[in-house]
């Protein structure tokens, strides 16, 4: 019976071009985002600059200790040449010198990685001296008998595992390769959602398709045949996994060649608690992920048993995740909470955290390594999980009945002949989309928050009362202001008897005076420009990044309910067939298409009207609108607005392509939902084709 | 009385290579007509095609003499067509669903309401107008969606298994709803019963593999002496 539920995985083509896609996309993802080119402003030096030098390093015949002795003065070479250039061209950098911060900061690295491979004696030692002067502490300290039996267990284990890893001797390993692979949250998402999209066709499609009925009445077809699709799912989890970091390994070493895996893993991971080799490594990580990948196909599982609607299926889902994700990034790890964020599934999944150094968890008093504990309660709970969604599996088969309770008023309707009403109503009531856009409304409430007063610096605050007094349409006035303020801050500072407090406040002056005059640089070179203070106006406009991050949050929550919306109002007429009757009516093509378009422009509408109003208007009243009509480009990061586009009109613009966006993710499912013919299978291609690309652009 | 004709020219369909529908022509005019044959002969196919959900690979269709190609949307105005899949909206009463039928049929709300009673109430099924048809039994579904195939007074009514989960009475019922429809109406029957057929059609056109084999005319064929199921099992054995 496996073998039937894998040949099913294996001959499903949405699966498998599913797969494809999502591993398409991991090794694109590492593609675009290790093989990159030199940042001067992070000043993060390129790939094939840290390659090469790292390259050049192993080859080299000497010790560590002599290569970290080489890097080591390359570092204070290039550290003395950048100081005196720095201090002939009185203060000023230039372009040119980035190219040597570059450098100075991939010596900087490499330094940091010889030097754990070299300082590992000592760092040793350090943990063990640490573990004693805490043992001495605890026996003066006063503690509960639990509290003190588990810092007791916990440093006598600390002091063994470390102990015992004292002989182990790493050596130099360019460590940016594996520590890329561990932990990467974009391959999470693709085994993730290749797996729920495997469960969603084993179980939601085959019972909306009332195959699973059909198996109910034979012999094997409750609990074994449950037990085989959970089966069938957990050798598909296996070989998703390891196909997913095989080839994520593959990609990673085309970019950073991986050197011998059999040197210890303290060459790259000095606090590991494990004597294993970086190839062990790597195996225990891939067992660790799996468990947990498992772990999580076992909850899809039991929810997809559970509940038979799309809807709450989708709902069950949502929430589980959204819940497990908020618990692990809002609670503190001092809170009283605490328990919740480190038993959180997210925290099981950690695996490159768990393998990073030893770490326990206080089990009734007594230390538990978190490295075997986790392991060990993902493959419990997928046990759990998996057992719980045969034992629904295995359940009769009830049919809820539709309620005829108010039939009675259902005859005294009058009927109506608008396609659209109709439309709406089949959408709306009848595929429970209102429903939906309530529960898309409580999010769009949670997370309505508009860019508001922030705490300033005292630069900024001089920034902001200078500003106001020059703000409007930038003239020569502009300029003469701005000058006559720098010359009486300068002579303020030259005064004598100057103190430090009022030094502090001048320098702030004349920071905030620079910072107006580099922006009236930027202004003079733009005709009609205006002078404008406005942090609101650059938050609704893309200029400000905190901003745009917490967008992209939004966008994520705003996309999946789009999806589910979208994909619901057109895979009503594909239950049954209905569609065939649809076509051959007179208005069953173009008209209907229309209003199935117009219901979902009018869904975008209520969604965008949730999730991007509320924000935009708080900002502005909180900001203020005046200059509203002032040419666009007035902003700096405006440079490359073309015409003279106000910012009004900027802001319209920009909140018409978010609807625009909307309408986007409408065609899309549409177009999906038609032709996969499964509301769950589109809404899984939906949002991977729309919240991956999220996820990227919030990594990066 | 309105004459009217249907026109099939070499109408062709294939699947991946398999021959579904092979030159398939016939001129059908006004009256009752039986589609006959084993399962996947091609008989859905040839009515999807007629109901242009499915498009031919090769052949024309001519309506009262007109191409429907180039008749576009009139043609579908003349069609009443009731699938073989009880293709229902399980969340929408009985009521709903036949106005939202009639809207897609692009009839006003005035002709709406004075046909669906009276079809509702020809099917038996008025008094459950306001049920949701979720909670339908099979052969209540099969009514419901027999009387919104007439609805718009159709000029041609395309039947996929009507009769398909009806219990005797109600298989009565509906042969004399159609003998009586069809008076100045081209109506093709689908079906596997042959007795459900025999009574009321003009014509009988069994197919084999997407052929037409034989066309078997009621009035005059039959008094050969062998019977219509006879024939039937000698042509398909």
């Amino acid at each position: 019976m496996v073998k039937n539920e894998w040949i099913k995985l294996c001959g499903n083509r949405t699966l498998l071009l599913f797969m494809i896609l999502m591993l398409l996309f991991n090794g694109l993802y590492y593609k675009w985002s290790l093989d990159v080119h030199a940042d001067i402003q992070n000043q993060e030096p390129s790939a094939s600059a840290y390659r090469q030098f790292t390259g050049e390093l192993l080859t080299l015949s000497a010790s560590d200790e002599e290569k970290l002795r080489f890097v080591s003065d390359s570092l204070t070479e290039m550290s003395e040449i950048m100081e005196r250039q720095l201090r002939s061209e009185m203060g000023m950098i230039h372009n040119n010198d980035a190219e040597s911060h570059l450098l100075s900061a991939l010596y900087q690295e490499i330094e940091d990685e010889l030097s754990r491979v070299t300082g590992y004696r000592d760092q040793i030692d350090t943990i063990l001296q640490n573990v004693d002067v805490q043992m001495r502490r605890l026996e003066f300290g006063n503690y509960g008998a639990l509290e003190r039996h588990f810092l007791e267990s916990r440093l006598t284990k600390t002091r063994e595992i470390y102990g015992g890893l004292a002989d182990v001797e790493p050596v130099f390993y360019p460590s940016r390769g594996i520590r890329a692979l561990v932990d990467d949250p974009v391959t999470d998402c693709c085994c993730l959602f290749i797996l729920l999209f495997a469960v969603f066709q084993l179980l939601t499609a085959e019972r909306q398709n009332e195959l699973i009925i059909l198996s109910k009445t034979t012999r094997r077809g409750r609990g074994a045949h449950g037990t085989a699709k959970a089966a069938a799912l957990a050798i598909l989890c296996a070989v998703v996994t390891v196909v997913m970091i095989a080839e994520s390994i593959l990609v990673i070493g085309s970019i950073y060649p991986f050197a011998s895996l059999m040197h210890p893993a303290q060459s790259v991971f000095p606090y590991c608690a494990l004597r294993i080799s970086l190839l062990g490594y790597l195996c225990i990580y891939t067992l660790i992920k799996m468990l947990f990948y498992l772990m999580c196909t076992a909850v899809f599982y039991v929810i997809c048993c559970l509940f038979r609607k799309v809807v709450f299926v989708f709902f069950m889902l949502a929430g589980t995740v959204g819940l497990t994700v908020f618990l692990y990034l809002s609670i503190s790890e001092v809170s009283w909470l605490a328990p919740l964020k480190t038993m959180n599934p997210i925290a099981f999944g950690q695996a490159g955290a768990l393998l990073e150094r030893f770490q326990c968890a206080n089990v009734f008093g007594l230390a538990v390594n978190k490295l075997v504990l986790y392991p060990c309660l993902c493959a419990a709970l997928a046990l759990a999980f998996f057992a719980a969604g045969i034992r629904a599996f295995a359940l009769a088969y009830e049919k809820h009945a539709v309620s005829d309770r108010f039939s009675f008023l259902e005859k005294k309707k009058k009927g109506h002949v608008g396609i659209l009403r109709h439309e709406c109503y089949k959408a709306l009531v009848a595929q429970r989309i209102l429903i939906v856009l309530a529960v898309a409304g409580i999010f769009a409430y949670a997370l309505n928050t508009p860019f508001g007063e922030k705490r300033m610096s005292l630069s900024e605050l001089f920034y902001n009362q200078y500003s106001e007094e020059v703000k409007g349409a930038y003239t020569d006035k502009t300029d003469e202001f701005i000058r006559q303020n720098q010359e009486i801050v300068t002579a303020w500072m030259r005064e004598p008897g100057v103190e430090e407090w009022q030094q502090i406040t001048y320098r702030a002056m004349s920071e905030a005076l620079t910072q107006m005059s580099q922006y009236t640089q930027y202004l003079a070179a733009h005709e009609n420009s205006y002078y404008i203070y406005n942090e609101g106006f650059t938050a609704v406009t893309g200029g400000n990044e905190g901003v745009n991050r917490q967008n992209i949050m939004v966008s994520m929550v705003l996309y999946a309910f789009a999806a589910v919306c979208f994909v619901l109002t057109m895979s009503i007429d594909d239950q049954h067939g209905e569609n065939r009757l649809i076509h051959s009516t007179v208005k069953g093509r173009n008209a209907y298409i229309r209003s199935k378009v117009l219901v979902g422009m009018l869904i975008a509408a209520v969604l965008f009207g949730m999730f991007w109003l509320p924000p935009l208007k708080g900002t502005l009243r909180i900001w203020g609108t005046e200059f509203m009509f002032a040419p666009a480009y007035s902003l700096e990061h405006l440079d490359g607005v073309w015409g003279s586009i106000s910012i009004f009109a900027y802001i319209c613009l920009r909140y018409l392509g978010k609807y625009m966006m909307l309408l986007g993710i409408m065609i899309v499912s549409y177009l999906i939902e038609h032709k996969v013919k499964s509301s769950v299978a589109a809404i899984v291609w939906v949002c991977a084709i729309v919240e991956i690309p999220l996820v990227v652009m919030l990594l990066n | 009385m309105a004459q009217h004709q249907l026109e099939l020219v070499n109408l062709t369909k294939s699947y991946k290579g398999k021959l579904a529908l092979d030159h398939f022509s016939y001129r059908f005019e006004t009256g009752i007509y039986g589609l006959l044959g084993s399962n996947g002969a091609g008989k859905s196919t040839l009515m999807n095609i007629i109901t242009r959900n499915l498009k031919c690979d090769g052949g024309q269709i001519f309506f009262d003499r007109a191409e429907a190609g180039k008749l576009k949307q009139t043609y579908l105005s003349h069609i009443g067509y009731m699938p073989q899949q009880q293709s229902v909206y399980e969340k929408l009463t009985l009521q709903r669903f036949m106005y939202y039928m009639a809207a897609l049929k692009g009839m006003t709300k005035k002709q709406a309401a004075e046909q669906i009673p009276q079809l509702l109430d020809r099917v038996g099924l008025w008094e459950d107008r306001g049920r949701y048809m979720g909670g339908f039994s099979g052969g209540m579904k099969q009514r419901a969606l027999i009387a919104q195939a007439l609805l718009g007074d159709p000029d041609l009514i395309i039947l996929d298994e009507p009769t398909a989960g009806l219990d005797p009475l109600q298989r009565m019922a509906v042969r004399e709803m159609i003998r009586e429809l069809a008076e100045n109406k081209i109506v093709l029957i689908s079906t596997h019963v042959i007795a459900d057929i025999e009574p009321i059609a003009k014509e009988i056109l069994m197919i084999r593999d997407g052929k037409l084999i034989k066309t078997l005319s009621l009035l005059t064929d039959r008094l050969e002496g062998e019977s219509l199921e006879d024939m039937y099992i000698r042509l398909f054995q």
